[in-house]
């Protein structure tokens, strides 16, 4: 177990230097940060910033330097905002983070809620429509299904959450209430994406579960059926949604660019946009550390849990 | 959605059950004379097997298999219209008045809802919309195909070599595709498009080139069983050589993983690229796509021209759906545990 995690630590250490290295040195390459200066009045202004980013040097070179930086635990600050990095990060998540633990816990419990029943009426009309359902959630651009909330619940319903038409966005809010009205639609907009997914995975897994002798033991016991789909099988079918929560959970941290673009959500999404907008080389490389090593963590997680529920998987 | 992930639930090696092309009609089939089934003998000691009807090969299954999948046939009806509809558009522009020449503006005539002369309604210059959407229509549905053929040419071929031929070329092709899994895609995109910028096949070129991983792995852990077959030993032995062995013997038998991740790859690149198009990285005029129609639209919010938001997203939705119930369909008729 333990050389496992030393392993996977190793490993995802040269997974990052990776990520790090190619969004640094692709940053660089593809955008001057300094190019605006070009038709500046001031024929050394754009020198000058040259020389103060670094940027007379070559991209290797600079490259490294952030590196032995970043080792010390010191990312540099943003060249567009010229604040620490790793603030503007935090500051994001925070924003990120009342998207989505609202909408992984909503979203955990109705996958389980729609895959058991799916599973348990297999082929009813419930898990007909839930199937079409959850094809139509994944089949649809998720910025669409995002407008067409937005135009239906903003503008053809008198506007019942109370949303900024313009989407300029106003802060969470300070009260319940208004952090309600504020992410009741991009949650939404998150939920039924990886509800779609995840009922599936969970439907699935629990009618591979229930043929099993162990399962047909148990209702020859007299075990009502509630008792053997809710204890029994569950036990075993959890196993695969739990990991694939914990994956997708990595996954997301840097996943909802387009979700919160679209509701003006000034986290994780936005200062990747604005970054690789401006060329900003620290914060963007900053950004993928942090999003791969989320990443990377959370994959970890899956497997250890995985490992912990199922005493069939050896983690070697 | 990953794309890792899908390929999981796909028919592994011992669900596709090998499909040996040297005894491909021979008749017993263990899927057809199994003893539990309902036409199968009653017992062991039956005397010559008796078989119900004629040998049937592998093809008539997956055939048979497929056909039942009553969404998946429909889907592909829906598709290959859509996609006739979008190709044939120049030609319908010249016969009929449904269809308008492309980007053809009507200043006079401005913004009007959906009526029987513009069936999707026009935009602020007056373009029809639904003769625009079908011009968008042939990037979207090329850039789908276009990426899926690539991708999983691409996955194939080193799937493929590594698996077939092992040692060094394995270890160094895949740690190639853990190198490519590693680099988190969106940087990659954002990065290759604003420089490269947004013509169509660069756009399909960096799609295809992030999409084929998770087929490399697929296709490399089959070929490794496959090749340790019998069947791989006889035509070696009949003094095949190993790209023949690969192309005729090999490949053949992993063609469900590959055909049900094309049809993902196709779904990926649809969607990717709409979003790509939403933050500013799609394609660009004159070219058009659904996605980039879709994010031009989002200027016509609470206006009265909210129509134009729905339609580009319709067609999104449809295709990819189409393609999707078409991908459930092949996995169902690649399993051979699946009920004939």
């Amino acid at each position: 177990m333990l050389r496992f995690i030393l392993r996977r630590l190793v490993y995802s250490f040269l997974v990052l230097l990776v990520a790090s290295a190619v969004t640094f040195i692709g940053i660089s390459v593809v955008a001057d940060p300094t190019a605006r200066l070009a038709q500046n009045r001031d024929p050394q202004a754009r020198a000058r910033m040259r020389t103060e980013l670094g940027l007379d040097r070559p991209v290797i070179s600079r490259y490294c330097s952030w590196l032995a930086s970043a080792a010390t635990g010191d990312f540099g600050r943003s060249w567009q905002k010229k604040d620490s990095v790793i603030d503007i990060l935090m500051n994001a998540m925070k924003y990120t983070a009342w998207l989505v633990i609202p909408g992984f816990i909503i979203a955990a419990i109705l996958a389980f809620a729609i895959g058991t029943y799916s599973a348990i009426r297999q082929y009813s009309a419930g898990d007909y429509f839930f199937t079409g359902a959850s094809f139509v959630g994944i089949s649809m651009p998720q910025f669409w299904f995002a407008l067409i909330l937005i135009e239906i619940f903003v503008f053809t319903v008198p506007n019942m959450f109370g949303m900024d038409p313009y989407f300029r966005f106003i802060g969470i809010g300070d009260t319940v209430g208004d952090r309600f009205k504020y992410l009741f639609l991009p949650v939404c907009v998150l939920v039924v994406q990886i509800v779609a997914e995840w009922s599936r995975y969970h439907r699935a897994s629990l009618l591979d579960i229930m043929p099993s002798d162990y399962i047909r033991s148990a209702y020859a016991r007299g075990i009502p059926k509630r008792t053997v789909v809710l204890k029994h099988a569950t036990k075993n079918a959890l196993v695969p949604l739990v990991v694939i929560m914990a994956i997708d959970a990595g996954l997301i941290v840097g996943g909802l660019v387009v979700t919160e673009q679209v509701f003006s959500i000034p986290g994780m999404g936005r200062v990747f946009i604005e970054a690789l907008e401006y060329g900003d080389a620290p914060m963007l490389t900053a950004w993928v550390v942090l999003t791969a090593s989320a990443v990377v963590a959370f994959n970890l997680v899956a497997d250890i849990i995985n490992a912990a529920l199922d005493p069939r998987v050896r983690l070697a | 959605m990953t794309l890792g992930r899908d390929f999981d639930d796909m028919p592994g090696e011992e669900r596709l059950g090998a499909i040996d092309p040297l005894a491909a009609g021979a008749p017993a089939r263990p899927v057809m004379a199994s003893a539990d089934g309902p036409d199968g003998p009653e017992g062991p000691h039956h005397e010559p097997i008796e078989l119900a009807g004629t040998p049937r090969s592998q093809w008539y299954l997956f055939r048979r298999r497929f056909l039942r999948h009553r969404l998946a046939i429909v889907s592909i009806v829906v598709l290959v219209l859509l996609i006739l509809l979008c190709f044939g558009a120049g030609l319908l522009q010249r016969f009929t008045p449904f269809v308008a020449p492309a980007g053809r503006q009507n200043l006079e005539l401005g913004p009007v809802g959906p009526s029987g002369a513009h069936w999707f309604g026009t935009d602020q210059l007056g373009r029809d919309y639904f003769s625009e959407m079908l011009y968008a229509g042939r990037t979207s549905l090329l850039i789908g195909l276009v990426v899926a053929f690539l991708s999983t040419v691409i996955g194939t071929t080193i799937g493929a070599i590594a698996g077939y031929f092992g040692g060094i070329s394995d270890q160094l092709l895949m740690r190639l595709t853990d190198l490519f899994l590693v680099l988190p895609s969106l940087i990659v995109l954002a990065l290759a498009l604003r420089y490269f910028g947004g013509q169509v096949f660069v756009i399909e070129l960096v799609l295809a080139a992030l999409f084929w991983m998770g087929l490399a792995r697929i296709v490399r852990s089959q070929v490794r069983s496959i090749k340790e077959k019998e069947f791989i030993e006889a035509a070696r032995a009949g003094g095949a050589s190993s790209r023949q062995i690969i192309i005729r013997h090999v490949l053949p038998n992993c063609i469900g993983p590959i055909v049900v991740a094309a049809t993902l790859a196709v779904v990926q690149a649809i969607l990717v690229e709409s979003a790509l198009s939403y933050l500013g990285y799609g394609v660009k005029p004159p070219a058009t796509s659904w996605g980039s129609m879709l994010s031009d639209s989002k200027g016509y919010f609470g206006t009265d021209q909210a129509y134009l938001i729905w339609f580009p997203g319709l067609a999104i939705l449809i295709t990819v759906l189409c393609v999707n119930f078409i991908g459930d369909g092949l996995r169902d008729a690649f399993d051979p545990k699946s009920r004939l």
